[in-house]
């Protein structure tokens, strides 16, 4: 349980919308999809060919010498440049030691830098051969180091010096969340005074789509696979007029019996946020599959309310897509605004009541929730 | 509120021991699990030496849990976590708060995936042929979960009914140690009742060993005594070896455990996970960033640095590990260390990376309970920066109350675990 309030006080995201939540809002709300061609081609039978990239950021933008940036995979490279804008926009950056701030984070393991390219060229040129002169000769140096997930996380505490309490929760969808609620729970501990918290999206690559086959979401159009980061900064104190805080959260895994474990998740939420479901002014996250919504009906959320989120505009982010939903809800509780899926689309509505609440559901059954509210206590 | 948390079982799994007893005796009377890996001479690979897991072994495994969809570090985690839900007595049925911590890195290709996805990359286009991949290379679709590392904890939540909450800890060679951390403190606040902790890992393969070996960590020595690579603290350490195992301990409230009779093993007394903000694949060399992280544990288990006993010391055998970590174990003990001993399980079971933390953990519980030190194998000699650390040669009756266990990963993600009786 939370005991003290967290509040998010600087946020960040990179996706295909562009490089802020006012992007993607505005994307989500025009119906825009910046789908692209991929850097590998989708399988012929998939009903789409194109996915969501995200820029990829220079080593300039990075803050990172390109000695560094040689020992990054795109992974880490999309996770630094989002952490670092949501740590430059924190009031707490500069008025807290680094040993006070700290870092949790959800990451993805599809990423691939090994085999590069270049390898499989020269085993596809020679083959049958798999020898270590090859592999050695084309693989680059530092590879190893993106076999530690928790390498993308060193490079953001490197780079923003941040000495404090850490860790790195793997995959799947709920790893962001997780992110957010240990870091919440970190600061209500006095473990730390701020957190950097937030996940990064698999990169594009070939194996990816062995997974989307895996799961089946190569047919469903909110699963396209994206690549971006989501962050925020979560702080003790907020002096801003209208701030934003974690009340509550729930987290479980639920394998089979989804709809009723699911219910008893979300009361969990709600009643850990001391409010009852009627308050829930928003929800993002998954709530187009019968179980889910039989899980929001059975607590008494409004199903006019809820919203899968930010995949509509920017594809599957993996852990980084919850979180991006999180940054979605910040900035619709602070303007007092939230979106609805229409039979026109996607329209704005105001967002009667102080609370959001965004889930986030693995397909073997990994959940969790977590509830925003407007306000201080 | 704050709560006693306590350890009821044990499991673990590595070299040939498949029991955490078993592997306790092992090291007790010396023996390496170090020793040449079969099948990578063929490849001309220079790292043939590591502590793997026997083909005999992965085979009863995969006739154990035969389910297509677990990879290797999957099935070495169920292992693991049923002994230690077995020693312990415990099922989910016991409470609805029962948690899920695993430590585990990412898993990679095998090199037989590796020469059939190279069958199909197109030179002219740069590009791998999917479509002709999937088609021609009877390609199963449940096989990249074989590289996922949230597999373990799924396969270990499913199969023994934890449906709370359930964390995969990717924290590099600190996973193990902050999986069992972050358990402790969710049963300490009042989170949870109970906590299954612990981690997985199985890089004794092509790919992993090559690129650790790129890095320049692995010991670069070949040696037809493969079971003398690991030197840690020794005059002559050279890089680490790698290891592969799964290690869990059952973690309950105290007063969950005492009301349905489970016994009680030992204490988890604190815990500090830190990030370094040093380099990408060294640590401060004076031992500062260590000595604070070990400072913290201390401090979260109220204890001051006269009550620590025993050092069950991340000793990696690198000569930057294991010279930072003198350097640490010399800023927070300084005069004491001469009588504080020191021990290095990696010098018999290599580095298992995600799982080390855990096994070392589950190993200074038995150390704790029998009162015994474990050898640290091949230090012969230490250098100017690993002398005066009492390195435990051979085994040893010991008292101790209280055991700190340390973690340190690759980019700086730093772990201490203190233990007691």
């Amino acid at each position: 349980m939370i005991g003290a309030p967290v509040y998010l006080v600087s946020t960040a995201l990179r996706c295909s919308a562009g490089n802020s939540v006012e992007d993607l809002w505005s994307d989500l709300k025009e119906g825009r999809r910046r789908l692209v061609e991929p850097p590998f081609p989708l399988p012929d039978d998939w009903p789409w060919q194109r996915a969501f990239r995200a820029s990829e950021p220079s080593a300039d933008e990075l803050g990172i010498d390109r000695k560094q940036l040689r020992t990054m995979d795109s992974q880490a490279r999309h996770a630094l440049i989002t952490a670092r804008h949501a740590f430059a926009g924190a009031p707490t950056s500069t008025s807290i030691s680094g040993a006070q701030i700290g870092l949790f984070m959800g990451i993805p393991a599809v990423d691939e830098p090994a085999p590069p390219w270049s390898l499989l060229e020269a085993m596809h040129q020679r083959p049958p051969c798999l020898t270590t002169e090859i592999v050695l000769s084309e693989t680059p140096p530092f590879a190893g180091l993106s076999l530690l997930n928790s390498s993308a996380c060193a490079h953001i505490s490197n780079t923003l010096r941040l000495t404090g309490p850490t860790a790195a929760f793997s995959p799947f969808a709920d790893a962001g969340l997780q992110a957010l609620v240990e870091g919440a729970l970190a600061i209500s501990e006095g473990e730390c005074e701020a957190a950097l918290a937030g996940a990064v999206a698999p990169t594009l690559t070939p194996l990816r789509t062995l997974q989307h086959e895996h799961h089946g979401w190569h047919k469903m159009p909110t699963r396209i696979p994206g690549e971006g980061a989501a962050f925020t900064v979560l702080s003790r104190t907020s002096d801003t007029p209208r701030p934003v805080r974690i009340q509550g959260y729930a987290r479980g895994f639920v394998p089979s019996d989804r709809p009723e474990a699911l219910r008893v998740l979300l009361g969990r939420c709600l009643e850990q946020a001391g409010i009852r479901a009627s308050e829930v002014g928003w929800c993002l996250g998954p709530c187009s599959s019968p179980e889910s919504q039989a899980a929001f009906r059975a607590v008494g959320v409004d199903l006019d309310r809820c919203m899968e989120g930010a995949c509509h505009a920017c594809g599957e982010l993996g852990p980084a897509e919850p979180v991006a939903n999180v940054l979605l809800s910040y900035h619709g509780l602070r303007r007092g605004e939230r979106l609805q899926v229409t039979a026109h689309g996607v329209e704005s509505r105001p967002l009667s009541t102080r609370h959001a609440l965004v889930t986030a559901s693995g397909p073997e059954g990994q959940y969790a929730a977590l509830l925003l509210a407007a306000g201080h206590p | 509120m704050n709560r006693t948390v306590v350890i009821t079982g044990l499991g673990a799994i590595c070299g040939r021991a498949t029991t955490a007893s078993t592997l306790f005796e092992s090291l007790e009377s010396g023996r390496s699990a170090i020793r040449t890996h079969p099948s990578f001479a063929q490849y001309g690979f220079p790292y043939s030496g590591c502590a793997h897991i026997d083909h005999e072994l992965w085979r009863l495994l995969e006739t154990a849990y035969p389910d297509p969809r677990l990879g290797p570090h999957a099935r070495l985690a169920l292992h693991a976590a049923g002994q230690a839900l077995e020693a312990s007595g415990f099922t989910p049925e016991d409470t609805s708060r029962a948690g899920l911590f695993v430590g585990s890195n990412k898993n990679t290709l095998t090199e037989h995936q590796l020469l059939a996805l190279g069958r199909h990359f197109d030179v002219e286009t740069g590009r791998v042929d999917l479509d002709d991949y999937l088609l021609h290379e009877g390609h199963d679709s449940a096989s990249f979960l074989h590289r996922r590392q949230d597999m373990a904890a799924w396969s270990v939540g499913t199969r023994y009914g934890f449906r709370s909450t359930c964390c995969t800890h990717g924290d590099a060679c600190a996973a193990g140690g902050i999986a069992i951390g972050t358990g402790f403190r969710h049963i300490r606040h009042g989170e949870l009742d109970a906590a299954l902790v612990g981690a997985t890992e199985a890089m004794c393969s092509y790919v992993p060993m090559l690129l650790f070996g790129a890095l320049g960590a692995l010991t670069a020595e070949s040696s037809d005594q493969p079971e003398l690579l690991s030197r840690p603290f020794d005059r002559t350490r050279s890089g680490f070896v790698m290891g592969e195992g799964s290690a869990f301990m059952m973690l309950e409230s105290k007063e969950h455990a005492e009301r349905r009779g489970a016994p009680i093993l030992a204490t988890v007394m604190g815990f500090a996970k830190q990030c370094e903000a040093w380099r990408m694949t060294a640590s401060a060399p004076d031992g500062s960033l260590y000595a604070r992280c070990i400072e913290s544990a201390l401090k979260d288990a109220g204890l001051a640095p006269e009550d620590i006993h025993h050092v069950n010391a991340h000793g990696t055998s690198t000569p930057q590990n294991d010279g930072c970590e003198a350097a640490a174990l010399k800023r927070v003990f300084g005069h004491r260390l001469s009588s504080l001993p020191v021990t290095s399980n990696k010098s018999a079971l290599g580095h298992s990376l995600a799982a080390s933390g855990a096994l070392e953990a589950v190993l200074s519980v038995l150390s704790l309970q029998r009162q015994t030190l474990l050898p640290t194998l091949n230090f012969q000699e230490p250098d100017g920066v690993t002398e005066g650390l009492d390195i435990v040669r051979v085994v040893r009756r010991h008292d101790m109350d209280n055991v700190l266990s340390l973690s340190f990963g690759f980019g700086g993600e730093n772990c201490a675990l203190v233990l007691g009786r």
